[in-house]
């Protein structure tokens, strides 16, 4: 063979190769490497890397590095090397994780230390809540556990921004300041602020194409902003037009507006998404700090050839558009209603209103303009509230319920309640929902007792310097019951067997998993725990009365857990065994703190509480 | 063309030959630019070496390539507040730029990696790219001689391999 001409490529050294490659989409970079075995060894390995990489991990990625955004340069990114750390990210949070579901001691240091590594371990989680199958030894412990990290997670990222907010980062913005609520209630499904982001940017990009590039092009701003409000109507996206579950705990989400029929929403959650919309194509808009409903604020100027200066000398806010309709017609500020109409709401009609409410002008100029991220974060919490109120008896039940109060109660802690105080005044108003947050964090989220830490530790400062006058603790500073809490997880249990048969007293005759009925109150619940007799202090005993039980105070009681999540403590004589299969929330958010699956041959559920009942 | 201005340098090619370069343009060159303050005063009257660059492509069509952008003088603060404009301003300007034979391409991509200058090397590896983009491997094997070394049966295994690796 004769000797071949020149090779111009094989001048190159091999990251000049990959230069060049990190500029070609994927499947030409693909093309390329086929030519040799070179050009295979240095850009297919690379791409092999990445597939893998983007196969393996969704989430902890930049959004660049996502599949359907990294059209180009993907080979810039050491993918070989970011695959090895997510490996080993995932092998230690594997450890971590048979670790805590193995023993009780430590078990919520463990859930800790693996919401610590963040975004990087959500796809394993994921894998864990929703892909562990049914026939496997510690199903349910392996579910809770995960669904309650990735809690964990979620929760740590919004209290990070509402503590941001509340120091007043201008940076945060409104949909994160309200999507952080669905990171409160995902519980691991669809919808977290990068989905929601990334639904947004979609959308937005939608717009023009749907009235045509050209005739997008031809509008002015305020056109513009109109026919978003439509376009995001027409989509269905805003509003709720069944005004009869106006309340309904789903509408105070982003993530049930953008992504779960039928996409409904609060009129402040409607403004939020038309705004980020908005936001997105350069138009200033804001939701209103009207009283009573939503509107959106949008200024202008509203074309970029006017001169800036000219228009945005009018452009004051201690001047709201009172006195004329002239506010809407040269441009300044205009008013929608995106929760109920895609059109113009006319400004002297919303200042009138204000008027005729004999309001003094200066609040009226205030109801009239933009609201702070802020305070469009409180407004949320308390419609939460409000909504959790009949969440109790409606759509989410007990479960639900709780923790829509317990959102509440952060937003509450964290942001306050908007009305201008001293400092003190604030903090003592935070103490306030200091106590009823811890009680439920604990009873229904104990994994989250370092968010709760890092809180205390704001509200009831323990300062050093002031420490030799000011010795006495807050009458509400918890932070010896947080303390003790810590304390108990670290420590090793200690186990209590199950008394002989020929000992004194009535026989314990339920075990640990035993899943029942309460005798009087019906209400079913599975058993935690036991004492030989009742081991409540004497108050109790007397108020619950329960000398007058057939077999009193010395017949075995039991410690047990109900659908509401509620720990209670029960004669053994009220406990009547059940033998159904059982459902809902009892099964799927709460048995897996204790137990490993459900026996369906022996009805009982297999304990996961060894340490303390070796036997059982 | 010799000239011993103070704002000048004379650098020396790896063909022996000399050329006298502006001073501003040469540190456009980060290689050159570390050499010329590490050396001092006494740049001005040394003749620099370039091992690596030839002098064709330094001059020849590299001729513009020292007197013309990206070897420029930095920009004016004015200049550089209308990023945006000067940015498709210098692309138009490498595409014809960029119009040379492939050894010369190559020629002065390996120039630009060798001499540092990330903004010219940038422009070089886009410019391959751009002749790989929307064709088979075997067009791209055409267009830069390249030998398939591949047994058939590597070659199917490799193209199954990389099935799995396109986008889904």
């Amino acid at each position: 063979m004769m000797a071949t001409t020149e090779q111009p490529l094989d001048r190159l050294p091999d990251e000049l190769l990959l230069s060049i490659a990190s500029h070609l989409p994927p499947a030409e970079a693909i093309a390329f490497s086929l030519t040799n075995e070179r050009h295979n060894r240095i850009v297919g390995e690379t791409l092999r890397w990445r597939k893998l990489c983007l196969s393996r991990w969704r989430y902890g990625l930049a959004p660049r590095y996502r599949p359907n955004l990294a059209e180009n340069f993907p080979l810039e990114v050491p993918w070989r090397q970011l695959v090895e750390t997510r490996q080993a990210t995932d092998q230690k949070a594997e450890a971590l994780f048979d670790d805590l579901l193995r023993t009780q001691q430590g078990r919520i240091r463990r859930m800790e230390e693996v919401a610590a590594l963040g975004y990087d371990v959500k796809d394993l989680l994921l894998r864990w809540q929703d892909k562990t199958p049914d026939d496997a030894d510690d199903v349910l412990a392996r579910r809770f556990y995960a669904s309650a990290i990735l809690d964990l997670i979620h929760r740590t990222i919004a209290i990070d921004i509402w503590t941001r907010l509340a120091k007043d980062d201008m940076k945060i913005e409104l949909v994160d300041a309200l999507g952080a609520y669905d990171l409160f209630v995902l519980n691991g499904k669809w919808g977290d602020l990068e989905d929601i982001h990334e639904e947004l940017g979609k959308i937005a990009d939608d717009v023009p194409g749907h009235y045509g590039r050209k005739g997008w092009d031809a509008c002015d701003k305020k056109q513009r902003a109109l026919k978003i409000a439509e376009f995001l109507r027409e989509r269905n996206l805003l509003g709720n037009p069944d005004g009869t579950a106006y309340h309904d705990l789903r509408n105070n989400f982003l993530s049930m507006a953008l992504f779960a029929p039928p996409h409904t929403s609060l009129p402040l959650q409607s403004v939020a998404l038309y705004c980020a919309v908005a936001q997105r194509h350069d138009i200033n808009a804001q939701p209103s700090n009207y009283p009573g409903h939503v509107y959106a604020v949008v200024d202008g100027p509203w074309s970029s050839r006017n001169d800036e200066g000219q228009l945005g000398s009018e452009l004051a806010d201690d001047n709201p558009p009172l006195s004329s309709g002239s506010a809407h017609t040269t441009g300044q500020r205009m008013y929608l209603d995106p929760f109920n109409s895609a059109h113009e709401v006319a400004a002297i009609h919303l200042a009138r209103s204000l008027q005729d409410r004999r309001l003094p002008a200066g609040q009226v100029a205030t109801m009239m303009g933009p609201t702070s991220v802020a305070e469009a974060a409180r407004r949320a919490g308390r419609n939460i509230l409000r909504s959790a109120q009949s969440a109790f008896h409606e759509d989410g039940g007990p479960l639900a319920y709780e923790t829509a109060t317990y959102v509440g109660l952060w937003n509450a802690v964290l942001l306050g309640d908007g009305q201008v105080r001293t400092r003190e005044n604030t903090l003592e108003q935070s103490r306030l929902y200091a106590a009823p947050l811890l009680e439920r964090l604990l009873r229904h989220f104990p994994q989250e007792i370092g968010l709760a830490e890092k809180l205390y530790a704001s509200l009831f400062p323990h300062d050093e310097e002031e420490g030799s006058s000011n010795q006495e603790p807050h009458p509400m500073d918890p932070s010896e019951e947080i303390a003790a809490f810590r304390t108990a997880d670290d420590q090793p249990r200690t186990p209590k067997t199950r008394p002989t048969n020929d000992a004194e007293g009535l026989e314990v005759k339920y075990r640990v998993g035993q899943y029942f009925e309460h005798r009087r109150y019906q209400y079913e619940g599975i058993v935690t725990g036991w004492d030989e007799i009742c081991k409540m202090p004497e108050a109790w005993i007397q108020q619950m009365r329960v000398d007058d039980l057939e077999d009193g105070r010395g017949q075995p009681f039991y410690h047990i857990i109900d659908t509401h999540r509620t720990a209670r403590y029960v004669a053994q004589e009220n406990i009547l065994p059940l033998t159904r299969e059982p459902t809902g929330d009892l099964i799927t958010k709460i048995a897996g703190r204790y137990f490993k699956r459900w026996d369906s041959e022996a009805c009982v559920f297999v304990s996961n509480l060894k340490e303390e009942y070796p036997e059982d | 063309m010799a000239s011993s201005d103070a704002t000048t340098i004379r650098l020396q090619s790896n063909d022996n030959h000399v050329m006298d370069v502006d001073k501003a343009v040469a540190e456009r060159s980060l290689l050159i630019k570390n050499m010329l303050e590490d050396l001092g005063d006494a740049a001005a009257s040394e003749t620099i070496p370039i091992p690596n660059v030839s002098y064709r492509a330094c001059t020849a069509q590299g001729h513009r390539m020292v007197r013309t952008p990206p070897w420029r003088p930095p920009a004016t603060n004015e200049e550089e507040s209308d990023t945006r404009k000067r940015t498709t301003e210098i692309e138009e300007w490498d595409q014809k730029f960029m119009q040379v034979d492939q050894e010369m391409l190559f020629e002065i991509i390996l120039a630009s990696n060798y001499l540092d200058i990330k903004p010219l090397l940038d422009v070089g590896c886009k410019t391959v790219a751009n002749m790989i983009k929307g064709k088979s491997p075997e067009e791209i094997r055409k267009t830069f001689n390249i030998t398939n070394d591949f047994t058939p049966e590597e070659e199917e295994q490799i193209r199954r391999e990389n099935e799995w690796a396109e986008d889904r």
